[in-house]
């Protein structure tokens, strides 16, 4: 046996319950931050504009912290191998869209809380804890951290629409485990 | 009672002149309010403001800003403050303080009257000055931003931005 498939023996058929949970908790707080994102940048201002900014806030330091344990969990845990079925290209690739969202849903946060910082606003979670400002008040550095975080953005939308669609893909066409693993219905790999 | 004059006795340069200038050059001029609970302050870049000493026995301190000079390093919430909702720039583009009187004494600090005018509304307040040894002369006041009609309609309301303002100003 070669080392490789002695490695992929060992590796579980689907994946942990906590990994799934975090995988779809973070996936509807995601498209919703994307969704009211857009929408209040539009808004005029107002009081309520300033509520749902600030809740925005909050949700978006949640996803971050969320991040940060799923990351964690990722490291301490092994995911489920791909099925034999998948080419290597689509394996180096699925490896890389996968790092890359996980870069940008770190990033997403990070520019929201560095744009905010910069803004001079105060950055506080649910109005209760306060977290410190990440860098001092500029209207320059605040210009940057909003275009930023606007690339992100439509960077994220773009990174989803392929991840979405890749596992509907192999849910519907190849008709593979891959879907169905993250849904929480184990089932043999290929 | 103790009036400006000795206020200025206090600093470390005795003035020469009788009327004493200061503006942006020499001095600090801002507000802290209150966002979600947090301090959030900005300031005003232009402002002029005399202290007269030629009545020796009644000494008087003004200080005229223009309020289409204020600054909280983001200009979204300096046009939203400046806006007809809030200090209303155009229709009141000058905030005035004048003094009312002379000061008492209040440990560590002096409690000095005068009328505030900001936005066509006139109210006495009561200043409180610090002199540090170094000759920095700070003062402050606390007030309601709403008794000037500061933050109108659906701004009236303190859940986000708090009604409590402290404007401060430094000469060095």
């Amino acid at each position: 046996m070669s080392t490789t498939a002695a490695l992929l023996t060992h590796r579980p058929l689907s994946y942990t319950r906590t990994a799934i949970a975090l995988h779809w908790l973070i996936a509807l707080l995601v498209l919703g931050m994307l969704a009211a994102g857009f929408f209040m940048i539009e808004m005029r201002v107002s009081p309520n504009k300033l509520k749902i900014y600030m809740l925005h806030k909050s949700i978006g330091l949640s996803i971050l912290a969320l991040m940060l344990i799923r990351i964690i969990w990722r490291l301490t845990h092994r995911s489920p191998a791909l099925p034999n079925s998948v080419p290597n290209w689509q394996r180096i690739a699925s490896h890389a869209s996968h790092a890359l969202l996980y870069l940008l849903l770190i990033a997403m946060p990070l520019s929201g809380w560095l744009m905010n910082s910069a803004s001079g606003f105060p950055t506080k979670l649910f109005g209760v804890l306060r977290l410190p400002q990440l860098i001092d008040k500029s209207q320059s550095a605040f210009a940057f951290w909003q275009y930023s975080h606007g690339v992100i953005a439509f960077s994220l939308c773009g990174l989803i629409a392929i991840h979405v669609l890749a596992a509907l893909k192999h849910h519907f066409i190849d008709k593979d485990v891959i879907l169905n693993r993250m849904l929480g219905r184990a089932a043999p790999l290929n | 009672m103790i009036t400006l004059l000795t206020i200025l006795a206090l600093t470390a340069t005795p003035p020469a002149a009788k009327l004493l200038s200061f503006d942006q050059s020499n001095s600090k001029l801002g507000f802290t309010g209150s966002y979600d609970e947090e301090p959030i302050d900005g300031r005003f870049e232009k402002f002029t403001g005399s202290v007269n000493l030629t009545d020796l026995s009644k000494p008087t301190f003004e200080v005229t800003v223009q309020v289409n000079s204020l600054n909280s390093d983001y200009e979204d919430r300096d046009m939203v403050l400046k806006n007809s909702d809030w200090f209303d720039a155009e229709k009141f583009p000058n905030a005035r303080f004048v003094s009312a009187g002379s000061c008492t004494i209040s440990a560590p600090a002096l409690l000095c009257p005068g009328e505030l005018s900001i936005r066509g509304v006139s109210k006495l307040i009561s200043l409180r000055v610090t002199i540090s040894k170094t000759g920095t002369i700070e003062g402050s006041a606390e007030l309601d931003r709403k008794t000037f009609g500061i933050g109108q309609g659906e701004w009236d309301e303190s859940a986000v931005i708090g009604k409590s303002v402290k404007i401060w100003f430094k000469v060095f």
